[in-house]
């Protein structure tokens, strides 16, 4: 759209623009459906959109995860808490400050005791180890974003360096054998010699 | 003590000195350094080393073989020799043993990918080789402790000409027992995941144990310091013991994966269906006297899974011992250094050849 001056004339910078925008506009809108065609570039594109899918789902996880244990501890608490109440009754009426130590020690037994018998179920060993495999799978998840990340800046990757040090491990398995014949062919010779 | 208000005054005044005195002497015994024994590097690959202890002054050498001590890859050997009245190597050099024992060293990054095979055949191996050679003997002593009690199992399995006499002590066998926690746990873990994510880190590992029994080893272990007044000498035995629980080195991705897979997992290690090296262990091949030392209120390796060991070794002679005392007991109570180092000696002595 023109602005027009107060006589009605269009301004001749407007004009000028106008010209630039009939132009710069078929270029432009060009170029935005080839860009559409060639769908999400950068942080948006599919893979990396997938890999950080997989990282809000392990989140997820973790966090239901982290719930059921929290779970799990009350229900340490509670039974640590019934067992010591019903502990507590048995000993002799003492108010003395020196009971609580006897006291605290039979709080400490009773923990252990609803601890243990909580710790042995499946379903506790299971949701331990979901979390400890969460933890471990969020953390290739970050490795995997990180090795993206330095890549796109020409830095060494992971990956880079475990195929370097494989080939060092390779080499050194080579020179041992290798040193390992020596010595045994040094050995027979000496006992030729003999 | 009466309750008054007078005596509990007294009561919290007293308990108040306590806190601040043991304070102020766990403080002046932070610096307490961990190892009593001489020793000197006698060999040496990536970040094993092989240590061999300096023999006592005026001490009758043993007719007894070299002994080789091949501790756990999860702790710091140094606790066996913690202390001058706390040191099972020291007893071993009293009676005249000539004392060997491997340090696997801190593993980094650069050690991921080292196996099982590596540790047993490699490290292990090239320690023995060394020992025999150096000593031009055919076979050694082996004791293993803990986690290098079964790396020791395996070794002897599988070079039963090279081990004159083995001893284990609290060393995991079966591991499916029902009181074993540690497999429980370790049953639903993804070690391929885990490998995939790096080395297991130290600290980790020690909140893993720590939570195997977590009121009396995180709370009421320090509350019990408050309850006698704490002498030098206590305070720094309890650093050295805190330093050393709280020393685990990271653990190799790939040897702690194998680990739990093929004996926490698959209990490979009585179904005999580990293989190192493209060798299967079996124990049935471990023909040398055996003594198996365990703790009786040992909460990591429970007595069940250490007496497994007497049903798979095809050994005539087996002896077993029983302490009463917990895992890191045996290695420094009171109780066990009466016991455990004497009858280790004796037990050499009467199998010297």
């Amino acid at each position: 759209m023109e602005s027009e001056s107060p006589a009605g004339n269009p301004e001749p910078g407007a004009t000028a623009c106008g010209a630039g925008w009939d132009s710069f506009g078929p270029l432009l809108r060009a170029l935005c459906s080839d860009a559409a065609r060639a769908g999400p570039l950068g942080i948006a594109r599919p893979e990396s959109l997938r890999a950080w899918q997989h990282t809000a789902d392990l989140i997820l996880q973790w966090c239901q995860l982290q719930g059921q244990m929290l779970l799990h501890w009350s229900t340490v608490a509670r039974n640590a808490a019934e067992k010591f109440n019903l502990s507590a009754r048995e000993l002799p009426p003492d108010p003395a400050p020196t009971n609580m130590r006897r006291l605290y020690d039979l709080w400490i037994d009773c923990a252990e005791q609803a601890y243990a018998m909580e710790v042995h179920t499946d379903e506790y060993c299971r949701t331990q180890a979901g979390l400890i495999n969460v933890m471990a799978a969020l953390s290739v998840e970050q490795r995997g974003h990180l090795e993206r990340l330095a890549r796109s800046y020409g830095m060494p990757t992971q990956t880079e360096l475990d195929a370097l040090r494989a080939q060092l491990r390779q080499m050194q398995a080579e020179l041992r054998t290798g040193s390992q014949r020596r010595r045994k062919g040094s050995h027979r010779g000496k006992r030729a010699g003999r | 003590m009466s309750d008054s208000p007078g005596d509990i005054g007294a009561l919290y005044l007293e308990l108040s000195r306590r806190v601040i005195d043991a304070g102020i002497k766990l403080g002046k015994a932070s610096a307490a350094t961990v190892g009593c024994s001489l020793k000197e590097e006698v060999w040496r690959q990536d970040k094993t080393v092989l240590y061999r202890y300096l023999p006592l002054p005026f001490t009758q050498p043993s007719r007894a073989q070299p002994v080789l001590i091949c501790f756990a890859l999860v702790n710091r050997p140094h606790i066996l020799d913690l202390q001058t009245d706390r040191s099972l190597v020291q007893r071993l050099l009293a009676a005249g043993l000539d004392v060997y024992l491997i340090d696997w060293g801190r593993p980094d990054a650069s050690d991921r990918d080292l196996e099982l095979h590596d540790y047993i055949e490699r490290y292990l191996g090239s320690c023995v080789e060394h020992i025999l050679q150096a000593n031009n003997i055919d076979a050694l002593n082996l004791i293993g402790v803990c986690q290098g009690g079964t790396l020791s199992l395996c070794y002897c399995a599988l070079h039963p000409e090279q081990v004159a006499n083995l001893v284990t002590m609290v060393t995991p066998v079966d591991f499916h027992t029902p009181d074993n926690l540690l497999s429980k746990w370790a049953r639903h873990l993804d070690m391929d995941l885990i490998r995939r994510a790096g080395n297991v880190s130290g600290d980790a590992l020690i909140g893993l144990f720590l939570s195997l029994s977590p009121f009396r080893l995180m709370h009421q272990k320090y509350v019990r310091l408050f309850d006698q007044a704490m002498d030098t000498r206590t305070a720094e035995s309890f650093v050295r013991m805190e330093k050393w629980i709280f020393d685990s080195p990271d653990q190799p991705a790939a040897a702690t994966a194998q680990f739990v897979q093929w004996f926490y997992q698959q209990n490979g290690l009585i179904r005999g269906t580990v293989q190192i090296g493209g060798r299967r262990v079996n124990l049935g091949r471990i023909r040398c006297p055996v003594l198996n030392i365990y703790s009786r209120q040992d909460h990591i390796v429970p007595p069940s899974a250490a007496t497994a060991l007497r049903r798979y070794i095809g050994s005539p002679d087996y002896t077993e011992q029983e302490v009463d005392t917990g895992h890191i007991g045996l290695y420094v109570s009171r109780r066990a250094q009466e016991v455990v180092p004497s009858r280790i000696v004796t037990w050499l002595r009467e199998r010297a050849t």
